[in-house]
């Protein structure tokens, strides 16, 4: 089960690059910008200098190639899934279709073939494939997006930013706190779940229990004596962390020190200009012609 | 000074699956002493633990720490600040990402200034020798090294007490002797009180003071040499002999004039040594 201690997503490798160091608060505003701007640009060309910006932010992390890799590779049947559930579910112009009972139609016109008495097709459109290559890179792109924003930023950080972000939402009654210490703990306990869940799959393959099946069937029911114990395990992970948080005096946010000083610099402010130019270009370049035409 | 007085403490009380789990216990613990608690599962020691870190609270009986009641609960945190406590899993009681932020998570709850939270930061990483590991990132650590961190952060809310919960017990040999030096240090040169919990008899040994839990009562408060020269007592209490003592109780039936008894395995073999170079074993 070699794959389960290779997931990087949401994990921090700490280091001292200037991606590492800019302010957490600075991180979490640009990654929603570069985001937001993700899905109002709809040109493939501008799609991949989103990607390749984000590319040569990774070379500044100092984080090997290889490792932010690992990551992203995950994430490859939720882009596959992606890419098909929109080439077929788009309507459009068809470029292949199947059709029961005819079989595989390159060209297709529905209009055509409605006397032919066909009960069924299902249609690769154009626009489906353009639309799946869209949301498939951008889907790449959040991921790796995000990648990076958890890699360079330790959950605490992440932790701290969150709760200062939503202290405007104070009036809201939003419970800044509680949602920031549960969102680091979680990330903290990703290793730590994996841990177990390898110990449990080893453990029901000593069993006899059959992984690599070739019957889905037979591979899915394996893993309802893997999940169960999983369950259980986390639940009596909480209580024990819920305890030994409570020795160490916790009693939520108010009155606590926090370790690192969120302090902003003109590093923040070039880094959040830097991206505002850079979104503001690339919508610009989106727009441009609509408004010549 | 802990003071433990007839403390009485229930499960599900007032139900019919009501259990009791510790029962008219007594004792007290003073500052800078060395105490390992013995008993078997389900004997009340995790319970007494506990409750002498104001996590539950006696139903009879009181517990007061440096004068402090605990079932007050305007005391109930300078009693976890003053009384740090140690878990057997080292997984689940390590709150934070990195080792800086876990040993800053207890202080940073007391409200301690940032300075002084660095401070103390260095100073418990030199206390456990974990200097090297100040940014490293608790998962990737072994057990013995997860559990000194877990140590090192109790021990920067600068308690008079730490109590630990079979810190061992998920460890292997190396890790558990890295522990145990580890207390045996805060002990020793720190002056910090250590109660250990543990079923290892070795461990109990090189306490200065062991107390025995059995079936929720108090059965032995004493020296170790006592409790351990006493094969009926032990066998009564159903607790194996440590290894040291059973070498030298069949050496003295085999009509060797061994002594004393001797906690470290190393005194034990300087004495055998001893003996049969001066050709007066028998």
């Amino acid at each position: 089960m070699n794959f389960l201690t290779n997931i990087t997503i949401g994990q921090y490798a700490p280091g001292s690059s200037f991606i590492h160091l800019l302010d957490p608060r600075y991180k979490i505003v640009i990654l929603i910008i570069l985001i937001t701007q993700c899905f109002l640009i709809d040109k493939w060309f501008l799609l991949i200098a989103a990607l390749l910006f984000f590319v040569v932010i990774s070379f500044f992390t100092g984080i090997s190639w290889t490792y932010i890799m690992k990551g992203l590779k995950a994430i490859i049947p939720f882009v596959a899934i992606t890419f098909i559930f929109n080439s077929v579910l788009t309507p459009g112009r068809p470029i292949i279709s199947y059709v029961y009972p005819d079989g595989l139609i390159f060209g297709f016109n529905p209009s055509d073939n409605v006397s032919s008495g066909q009960l069924f097709s299902l249609n690769v459109t154009a626009e489906g494939l353009e639309f799946g290559f869209f949301m498939s890179l951008r889907l790449i792109i959040i991921v790796f997006a995000t990648s990076i924003f958890t890699l360079t930023t330790s959950p605490m950080e992440i932790t701290d930013a969150i709760e200062s972000l939503l202290q405007w939402g104070k009036p809201l009654r939003i419970p800044a706190h509680e949602i920031a210490m549960m969102m680091s703990i979680a990330l903290r306990f990703i290793p730590t779940l994996i841990e177990h869940l390898d110990k449990i799959v080893r453990a029901q393959m000593s069993r006899g229990a059959d992984f690599e099946s070739k019957s889905i069937v037979t591979r899915a029911k394996c893993f309802i004596p893997v999940l169960i114990p999983l369950f259980v395990n986390a639940f009596k992970t909480a209580d024990d962390l819920a305890i030994a948080m409570e020795s160490r005096c916790y009693k939520g946010g108010e009155g606590r020190t926090k370790l690192k000083d969120m302090k902003s610099g003109w590093k923040d402010v070039f880094a959040l200009s830097f991206t505002l130019v850079f979104s503001a270009v690339l919508i610009f370049l989106q727009f441009y012609d609509r408004v010549s035409k | 000074m802990i003071e433990v007085k007839n403390v009485t403490h229930w499960y599900a009380r007032n139900t019919p699956e009501e259990v009791k789990a510790v029962s008219g216990v007594s004792f007290n613990i003073e500052p800078g002493e060395f105490v390992a608690m013995l008993g078997h599962n389900g004997s009340g020691k995790s319970t007494l633990s506990r409750m002498l870190n104001a996590l539950i609270f006696p139903h009879e009986g009181t517990i007061k720490i440096d004068g402090l009641d605990s079932c007050d609960e305007a005391n109930i945190y300078d009693i976890r600040s003053k009384v740090g406590m140690v878990f057997q899993n080292p997984d689940s009681q390590i709150v934070c990402s990195t080792v800086e932020e876990e040993i800053a998570f207890g202080p940073g709850n007391l409200g301690i200034s940032r300075e002084e939270i660095y401070k103390r930061i260095d100073e418990v990483l030199k206390m456990v020798n974990m200097e090297k590991f100040r940014a490293s990132v608790p998962s990737k650590l072994s057990g013995g090294q997860k559990q000194k961190i877990a140590i090192a952060s109790v021990l920067a809310m600068k308690p008079a007490y730490i109590i630990l919960d079979e810190p061992t017990s998920m460890l292997d040999p190396y890790g558990r002797r890295q522990v145990l030096d580890a207390l045996s240090f805060l002990n020793k040169s720190i002056g910090i009180a250590v109660i250990l919990v543990t079923q290892h008899m070795q461990e109990a040994f090189e306490a200065g003071r062991i107390i025995v839990m059995h079936r929720g009562k108090l059965v032995y408060d004493g020296a170790p040499e006592k409790l351990f020269s006493d094969g009926k007592k032990l066998e009564s209490l159903s607790l194996g002999m440590p290894a040291s003592g059973l070498i030298s109780e069949s050496l003295r039936r085999k009509g060797v004039k061994i002594g004393g008894l001797y906690p470290k395995l190393e005194k034990l073999a300087e004495k055998i040594a001893d003996l049969y170079n001066k050709g007066g074993a028998k």
